[in-house]
């Protein structure tokens, strides 16, 4: 089965870039696994995942209750919700998947969305907070064990 | 009427947010569009060599890096006081034209064209690009995405990378194309030309034979009587690349034209307590408020008001489609926002041809493709219509080339005063009595996505989704109605 680990998230952004860090903590323990860093949304993001059989998605998010470091497991429906309100610009990964299908691309049957909480996302910088640094490498770990890489 | 303050902290959710204050009657007072800020970019960018910018700021806005990319460049151009070959300038407009047709084609299909396509009133699970494709058909589709599949192709083989260009160097470009790179590109260019050809066919069968369309489209909600302003070439055709800064006034006559390196002379920006955007005006006629008129000192930018502010376009299929536009409308120029869907087709079609005419163009495949800089930096303004409109990129530096201070105007800075004003109007003539409608919401955001801003570089912020709520307060201060789609 062909599967793509792609991590989401813009690396000058300070924790917005955690998704790009923990792909990188997998791609640096498991060389042979396939991994792509991307700072884009929406149709784009087809361009990547299309041919793949299995699809594993890492980004950030910020909920109103969570503490920084948490993480969560979510599916493509899951992120409807958060994502049908108005677009003003560009497309969200949920109706990117809806064309991609509707037009008959070749789409991932199995598709695993992780988001680890976040503290900032609002202050340009490299690197992560320290509260969302310090659990990157236990995360890359769960997310291996649990999608059986 | 209760007096609220509005602190844009409180609501950070990465959210816009749309506050609407009613008055004692139940009418509209005021409506205010709010923004999330994201703080330090200047401050990022201090210290660091100038050379970097290019690459650092296509990471501003996921959706478009290659504006960035190139007004960046630009900037980098005069920073160093090197003009770039003639080869590299022509590259350059090339990828920059590339860029704008598949932007515009997006932009039309995938979020302002199923207000029309599929129709205002729809249910929102049908107003998105699944429901373009199930009212036009599979075949559009699958055209669309393969324009923008060709396309992206061009601006992978000259930007080096397939997302962010990163081919821009002071004095020129750091790639040369290839013979049978050209022909590839001439390829993609046919098929964006041909496919433009047919938006503006479809805009004229599903809108303009359409009188409720047309109604709205004309109609008073969604009007303004601004200044415009855009990038012109020598004979004030729209360019995208390179050129003079135009502004008519709302008569259409030329009130300014200068060169990008001026424009503190003319370009001014408006601070308000309630949102960090800050918003552009005409430093000559000065800030009034948020109100429209020759008084006024808020300008328009991007496809309507680009068009507007020239005198034709450089290429002869969009030549065409402009003057049908005004003979429609009425003249120039033209006030009517949601003419900005009309106008993108055209901008669209306009750029298809000019890579085409690019692409053929003997000396694309020349060697000669960058003038290395031998003088030393101190400062440098590069200014490029994004599809979103004017960008200007200015820094300064030591005599290192490392960066002192940074200053971005972003295309939808330019807009923000009239995004707030066109919001303001729907949503005064949408609300009365305190009956807020269901409809409404989508009323409010048709104003919105005619400018299709991009809210992420208005705040120098992550790219492209920015959902948006709409909170209606009564006078006594109090929530009275939330719209989002989710609820």
């Amino acid at each position: 089965m062909k599967a793509l680990i792609l991590g989401l998230g813009n690396p000058i952004l300070t924790d917005d870039g955690a998704g790009i860090t923990i792909v990188q903590k997998i791609k640096e323990g498991h060389p042979h696994l396939q991994v792509i860093e991307a700072s884009e949304a929406g149709l784009t993001l087809l361009d990547h995942i299309v041919g793949y059989d299995k699809l594993i998605i890492i980004d950030s998010i910020r909920t109103e209750k969570g503490r920084p470091g948490d993480f969560y497991k979510l599916k493509p429906e899951d992120l409807k919700p958060a994502t049908d309100l108005s677009s003003s610009h560009g497309m969200d990964i949920a109706t990117a998947f809806e064309i991609g299908k509707g037009l008959g691309y070749k789409m991932p049957r199995y598709v695993s969305i992780y988001a680890v909480e976040i503290k900032d996302n609002t202050t340009f910088g490299e690197g992560c907070t320290e509260e969302v640094e310090e659990r990157i490498p236990f995360i890359a770990q769960k997310i291996v064990t649990e999608e059986k890489l | 009427m209760k007096k609220i303050t509005i602190d844009p902290i409180t609501r950070l959710e990465g959210h816009g947010k749309i506050e609407i204050f009613l008055n004692d009657d139940g009418d509209v007072d005021k409506a205010y569009l709010q923004i999330p800020e994201l703080r330090g970019f200047e401050k990022f960018c201090e210290g660091r060599p100038a050379e970097e910018m290019p690459r650092i700021t296509t990471m501003i806005c996921g959706v478009c890096p290659t504006a960035h990319h190139m007004a960046s460049t630009k900037a980098l151009d005069d920073l160093f006081k090197v003009e770039p070959t003639s080869t590299a300038k022509k590259i350059r407009e090339l990828m920059y034209n590339a860029f704008q047709a598949e932007d515009h084609i997006l932009h039309f299909f995938f979020l302002g064209g199923p207000d029309f396509v599929v129709g205002p009133m729809a249910p929102a699970g049908e107003r998105n690009i699944l429901g373009v494709i199930a009212k036009v058909g599979l075949d559009v589709g699958g055209k669309v995405i393969e324009m923008r599949k060709r396309l992206r192709n061009v601006l992978r083989i000259i930007g080096g990378k397939p997302i962010m260009p990163s081919c821009g160097l002071p004095g020129g470009v750091s790639k040369a194309i290839t013979e049978e790179e050209r022909k590839t590109i001439i390829d993609a260019a046919e098929y964006a030309v041909e496919f433009c050809k047919f938006a503006l066919g479809l805009f004229d069968d599903v809108v303009l034979k359409n009188k409720d369309y047309v109604d709205l489209v004309v109609g008073d909600i969604y009007k303004h009587r601004t200044y415009y302003m855009g990038l012109v070439d020598g004979n004030n055709k729209v360019n995208f690349y390179d050129g003079q800064i135009r502004v008519v006034d709302p008569n259409g006559k030329e009130f300014a034209k200068f060169k990008g390196r001026n424009y503190l002379d003319h370009i001014r920006e408006h601070v308000e307590p309630w949102t960090y955007v800050r918003f552009s005006y005409l430093k000559n006629v000065g800030w009034k408020g948020f109100v429209d008129g020759e008084e006024s000192g808020i300008f328009r930018v991007a496809p309507l008001a680009r068009l507007n502010a020239a005198d034709g376009m450089a290429t002869p299929l969009a030549q065409e489609a402009y003057e049908r536009m005004y003979e429609v409308l009425g003249g120039k120029p033209v006030h009517n926002t949601l003419a900005f869907h009309w106008a993108r087709l055209i901008e669209a079609l306009y750029a298809s041809e000019r890579v085409l005419e690019l692409a053929r163009d003997p000396e694309l495949t020349s060697p000669d493709i960058v003038n290395l800089p031998t003088e030393t930096p101190k400062e440098g303004i590069g200014v490029v219509e994004a599809p979103r409109g004017t960008l200007f990129h200015h820094y300064k530096t030591d005599e290192r080339g490392i960066l002192t201070e940074v200053n971005l105007i972003v295309a939808t800075q330019n807009n923000a005063a009239s995004i707030c004003m066109s919001i303001e109007k729907a949503a005064k003539s949408l609300i009365k009595k305190g009956e807020v409608s269901d409809g409404i919401l989508n009323m409010i955001e048709m104003a919105f996505r005619a400018y299709d801003p991009c809210l992420a570089c208005a705040t120098h912020s992550l790219p492209g989704r920015m959902p948006l709520e709409v909170n209606v307060y009564n006078s006594e201060g109090d929530l009275v109605r939330r719209l989002r789609r989710d609820e």
